[in-house]
């Protein structure tokens, strides 16, 4: 009988502890539970629902089946980790703004997070993420490195397209989530705030005081008519407006994927890169809170984009040779890397960075691997093509999941394939890890793609016991690749295998000389 | 008669040897110069050819890790033909002087050099 009580009290324990819980933050009141309201609190949450009283007892009593209904294990696998020192068993994924913080561990705890104004929409959010035409962004994490100081975890999130706002969450401690600031239209200085599926980019400001590093967002509007604002450069502490890039152009649909990147490279980030879903890209300087001269980069139009998943630039040495074997002279530019959605499937596009044109999609060479790999053999004149043209795109057999990684001149990329009938599911997806050729998107590996039998989270590269690198996948460290390759610019397919022996590398960058004096 | 022509021997004698000297004298410190410009451009190899092979024993004992130099600013990396994800390779500006000094005379080399690593362990992380 005391065993008994013993294993009934145990169990409920645990049922208390093990709870998943439910967090919102009622204006003027603050962060709450929702299954654990006061009454007033509760009438609060009745109106705002536009339900009566015991309408919304019902409708909490069901809201964890609402947002298992809501759960998307195909959008699962781009969780981002929580940082070690606030819990590493959690992992973080926004459902268009309703943030999910699963721990993948024994206890299987989630901590929800509903912004407050999506909290009437909750059972509208599904449609829009089965939407395939369009990018789930997700939210930006700012650690210890980034705020400089200890113990701080903040996640900045857009939201949906239907209540579209902008968060900021302070989770110091995971069982007690605290609102740090949110915007939507209403707030001042975003009125015309018309879309948030978006992830805000991180800028941190030149050191003024050095004790403190100031830290800056850019939120870009992404609303489907034509904003008057483009980019708004908030303080990412406060949501307050700093500096707004408004548009001087013809320029709608903005998506949600922009990067930042030091384009003098003198050490600061001072260009922004921007697009719209269709794929026209944009480029605009910062400095000092102001954004000025608005280019235009790329026209991709072409291509029939639906929206832009990453945008990226990367410094890289191209070759310009003539032909296959002159191979020898290259130039060093920018390489504006991108992955777009076209239908179900994604496209990526290296595309060369040049100041004096502004070229179209007909500028870029059609890479996409033929369906019998053997035929995937580059010529001299596909090269040659690659070499006088703008880069090259490669259409891919499924959706990307994570950003590219590019290592050693192989760009690797994570393929989701879909079942359209049943996008939501995992069980119904194929997975594919593809290694590609960043100068002319031949296959580096025997394979161009390698199956996997499982989905997998981001990417990263370790060294290996045998003294090369391994590609592993983050989450689980499940090896991929055992032995990673590097190009090698002695001829258009050389690679080899990536020592560790090898690092760290010498480049003599100039030598001269002085002399001072003279003889008696 | 005697007496003039004593003198006129003697005066051209002496116009004679100055006439000598004013020739041999700027002869002299020509050889002597020339002599020390020959010697200033060996001594100039010298110093050169030591400070020189100086360097590159420096360089290699640099990039062999023996030895330490001003290292005087963190920059980005120069552009690469295997590119990698910009966070991930690391590049550090070397700077590396040699300098060989003779009496009056220094002749120093100077090198810049950019030391490229990966970070222990391999890194984490998206482009």
């Amino acid at each position: 009988m005391e065993l008994y009580r013993l294993w009934l009290c145990l169990l409920l324990c645990s049922h208390q502890l093990f709870a998943d819980s439910y967090w919102s933050h009622i204006p003027g009141v603050g962060s709450v539970q929702l299954t654990d309201l006061r009454s007033e609190q509760h009438n609060l949450l009745a109106q705002h629902l536009n339900l009566d009283l015991t309408q919304a007892k019902q409708w909490l009593d069901e809201l964890p089946a609402l947002l298992d209904d809501l759960s998307c294990s195909t959008l699962d696998i781009q969780s981002q980790q929580v940082p070690a020192y606030i819990d590493a068993s959690y992992q973080v994924i926004s459902y268009a703004g309703v943030l999910k913080l699963h721990a993948d561990d024994k206890s299987k705890k989630t901590i929800w997070w509903l912004p407050w104004t999506l909290i009437p929409l909750l059972s509208q959010l599904n449609a829009q993420l089965a939407d395939l035409s369009m990018q789930m962004h997700q939210p930006l994490l700012i650690t210890e490195p980034e705020r400089g100081q200890k113990g701080q975890f903040i996640i900045v999130s857009g939201s949906s397209n239907s209540s579209p706002q902008y968060f900021a969450l302070a989770l110091d401690h995971l069982d007690q989530p605290e609102l740090l600031w949110s915007v939507n239209s209403a707030s001042t200085g975003f009125e015309d705030l018309a879309g948030t599926m978006a992830q805000p980019l991180l800028m941190r400001e030149q050191k003024t005081k050095p004790e403190l590093p100031a830290l800056s967002l850019l939120l870009p509007n992404t609303g489907v008519a034509e904003q008057k604002t483009l980019v708004y450069k908030v303080d990412a502490m406060t949501g307050v407006v700093q500096a707004r890039l408004k548009a001087e152009q013809n320029i709608s649909e903005l998506s949600g994927a922009m990067a930042l990147y030091d384009q003098n490279r003198d050490s600061t980030l001072d260009s922004l890169l921007f697009c719209t879903k269709t794929g026209q890209i944009w480029q605009v300087q910062i400095e000092n809170n102001q954004f000025y001269d608005v280019k235009a980069i790329a026209d991709l139009s072409g291509l029939n984009f639906s929206d832009i998943q990453f945008i990226r630039a990367l410094y890289v040495a191209v070759p310009v040779g003539g032909s296959g074997s002159d191979f020898h002279s290259r130039r060093s530019q920018w390489l504006v890397l991108l992955s777009a959605l076209q239908q179900h499937h994604s496209v990526f596009v290296a595309l060369k960075h040049q100041n004096e044109q502004r070229p179209v999609s007909s500028d870029l060479v059609n890479r996409t691997l033929p369906q019998a790999p053997e035929l995937a053999f580059l010529t001299d004149q596909d090269l040659q093509q690659i070499q006088q043209k703008n880069g090259w795109y490669s259409q891919l057999t499924g959706r990307l999941t994570h950003m590219p990684v590019v290592a050693a001149g192989v760009v690797y990329l994570t393929l989701l394939a879909q079942d359209t009938g049943q996008v939501c599911l995992i069980e119904h997806a194929s997975s594919a890890l593809m290694a590609l050729h960043l100068h002319h998107a031949s296959s580096v590996y025997r394979q161009p793609i390698f199956p996997l039998e499982k989905a997998i989270g981001a990417l990263s590269v370790k060294a290996s016991t045998e003294g090369g690198f391994a590609l592993i996948e983050q989450n689980n460290q499940q090896v991929l690749i055992e032995n990673m390759l590097e190009i090698s610019p002695d001829c258009t397919h050389c690679s080899k295998t990536i020592q560790q022996g090898s690092f760290p590398r010498w480049q003599l960058m100039g030598t001269y000389h002085s002399e001072e004096g003279s003889y008696e | 008669m005697m007496l003039s022509s004593k003198g006129f021997i003697l005066v051209t004698t002496l116009m004679l040897m100055l006439i000598l000297s004013c020739i041999t004298l700027p002869m002299l410190v020509q050889t002597q110069l020339s002599q020390k410009l020959a010697g200033s451009a060996t001594l100039s190899f010298q110093l050169k050819q030591q400070t020189q092979s100086k360097h590159v024993q420096q360089l290699q004992q640099l990039t062999q890790g023996a030895v330490e130099v001003g290292l005087f600013v963190l920059a980005p990396c120069p552009a690469l033909y295997a590119a990698w994800s910009d966070i991930t390779v690391q590049c550090e500006w070397h700077q590396l002087r040699t300098t060989e000094r003779s009496a009056h005379h220094q002749h120093s080399v100077t090198s810049f050099l950019i030391r490229q690593s990966l970070p222990e362990g391999g890194w984490d992380g998206a482009l």
